[in-house]
């Protein structure tokens, strides 16, 4: 075979692989998911992500989108936490901790802190069974069948599927918050977007009021 | 209803299952000594413990005495440890239900309390039609859940015109329904693992194990791998499971890296032959007594030393 066409062969096998993850998500969005969001509607705090490594990575592209979809929220680093930065953690807010396998050792630490100080804490997880599943007040399943990456050497299809199910989160809270244009300018003023709906306010029918939407990327 | 609850909380393992060779001795019988010294040698690395496979374990070349006889050792030096995954495929539906009959009644009498579950290859002897009814019958027969076994390669190999060599998607859907039905061994392609996995999704419980380490080791499955090279390698093949299934943590991925291609370079070693080649390493390393294999397995003429060279150059041995 040409090398050529094996690495192409491997490429779609991976996206195969990476895609059916988010594929079977969609029939395990249940009441967890729902009651989740409830908490998170209900918390007069922000949402904290937390997780470390890859999760870490994903967590903070989740606070991203939650942050500029109308949910306040910030990134808060497992191992800091222990020195110093659970002081940015509040009994209102909600912990949505990340690990795929529920046995990440800094997060494990801090949960005993979480409890501690009153926060709700949701896990997204790929172990029902784990400590930080059973820790939690709830658990949103992430797990995934096939990692595309050999040996563990690199979470993939685990922290694709943990990322699409944080966009779920972000953009269905986003509608319930009836998030609007005028919301979205205010929070994304910068880029290829924000300078499109300070040019056109009022009559582009990207974003119109009440509906809601997501951006492209800018 | 007591029954009820025992298969619910009857769930196969997650993680390296050894498709342990059966040794035999020469005469014919199951060795006993042997089968002690490769469970010894296995066990603390892997999670579950395969008997009689079709392929490595020669199940197709053992009569129902013999399939017996392996299962009540296995029992008695496993003692509850680990899992028991049995291959119960006979040539027909009726000689699957007397085999299944008399390895159960087995189970009953020694009052085993470990894990067992009974590894079927349906398409080795019967159609994907009616499977769905089959299968209903039998494990409503049977005190021991299911797994399934799909490999096509199998059933290519078999003096048979079968129509097809997988279980039907839309079947499978229909047993991944079943109480008693709790994973599949899955050997194939991955385009076809992804739509069983599809219509597996309902199921969160349901194990779906690679029944090609190759593909384990390429894309890893996260209900785990059947290894034939776990027979020699026990250690690394747990140590690279756990890795794969996100369980290892290791200061050092380079060690991993290694330790993926030398496992890969092991597979290229003993699969021309694997149960030629790897018993006769067995028996060369002292680990069984006896190389020999059933008169209907493909006979081995070469010798076992690149193997054996190569498991103590790395230090399996």
């Amino acid at each position: 075979m040409k090398r050529g066409g094996r690495i192409i062969i491997q490429a779609r096998e991976v996206l195969q692989i990476e895609a059916q993850g988010i594929l079977d998500l969609v029939e395990r969005v249940g009441p967890e998911f729902e009651r989740a969001v409830e908490m998170i509607l209900q918390s007069k705090g922000r949402v904290i992500l937390t997780g470390i490594g890859k999760s870490g990575l994903i967590g903070r592209k989740i606070s991203a989108t939650l942050n500029s979809t109308g949910t306040p929220s910030h990134y808060l680093h497992p191992a800091e936490a222990l020195h110093g930065d659970l002081g940015m953690v509040s009994a209102d807010d909600v912990v949505i901790a990340i690990s795929n396998s529920g046995y990440t050792k800094e997060l494990i630490q801090i949960i005993p802190n979480l409890k501690d100080i009153g926060t709700t804490l949701i896990a997204f997880c790929g172990n029902p069974e784990s400590p930080l599943a059973r820790e939690s007040h709830l658990t949103i399943d992430v797990g995934v069948e096939r990692e595309a990456c050999p040996l563990g050497l690199a979470p993939t299809t685990s922290t694709t599927a943990a990322l699409a199910m944080g966009d779920a989160l972000a953009v269905v809270l986003l509608g319930r918050r009836h998030f609007t244009s005028k919301d979205f300018r205010r929070f994304h003023p910068g880029g290829n977007l924000g300078t499109m709906l300070l040019s056109k306010a009022g009559e582009t029918g990207l974003l119109s009021d009440g509906e809601g939407g997501s951006d492209g990327g800018t | 209803m007591g029954r009820e609850v025992l298969m619910e909380e009857r769930r196969p393992p997650k993680g390296l299952i050894v498709d342990l060779v059966t040794p035999l001795c020469d005469t014919g019988g199951i060795d006993k000594r042997s089968l002690n010294s490769l469970l010894r040698r296995a066990l603390p690395h892997v999670d579950g413990v395969l008997l009689g496979s079709p392929r490595i374990g020669e199940g197709r070349a053992l009569d129902l005495d013999c399939r017996v006889e392996l299962l009540e050792h296995a029992m008695a030096l496993i003692d509850g440890e680990r899992a028991i995954l049995f291959w119960i495929s006979g040539e027909s539906s009726e000689e699957t239900k007397e085999i299944l009959s008399a390895l159960e009644d087995r189970v009953s009498t020694c009052a085993y309390k470990g894990l067992v579950f009974w590894l079927d290859s349906p398409l080795c002897y019967h159609s994907n039609r009616g499977l769905s009814a089959y299968y209903e019958k039998i494990t409503s027969l049977a005190r021991n859940p299911f797994v399934l076994y799909n490999d096509p390669g199998l059933i290519k190999i078999l003096d048979k015109a079968l129509k097809r060599t997988n279980i039907r998607t839309n079947i499978l859907k229909e047993l991944g329904g079943m109480e008693g039905i709790k994973g599949l061994v899955f050997c194939g392609s991955l385009v076809r693992a992804n739509n069983y996995q599809r219509c597996l999704r309902k199921r969160s419980d349901f194990r779906l194990y690679d029944g090609g380490e190759t593909r384990f080791l390429e894309h890893p499955s996260m209900s785990g791998v059947v290894s034939m090279g776990a027979n020699v390698a026990p250690e690394i093949w747990g140590i690279i499971t756990s890795a794969s299934l996100g369980m290892w943590k290791d200061d050092d991925p380079s060690r991993l890296f290694e330790m993926g291609t030398l496992l890969k370079d092991l597979l290229r070693i003993y699969r021309e032959n694997p149960v030629g080649i790897i018993k006769k390493a067995l028996y060369d390393l002292n680990v069984i007594d006896s190389p020999a294999c059933t008169p209907k397995t493909e006979p081995f003429h070469g010798n076992a030393t690149p193997l054996v060279e190569f498991l103590s150059h790395h230090h399996l041995g």
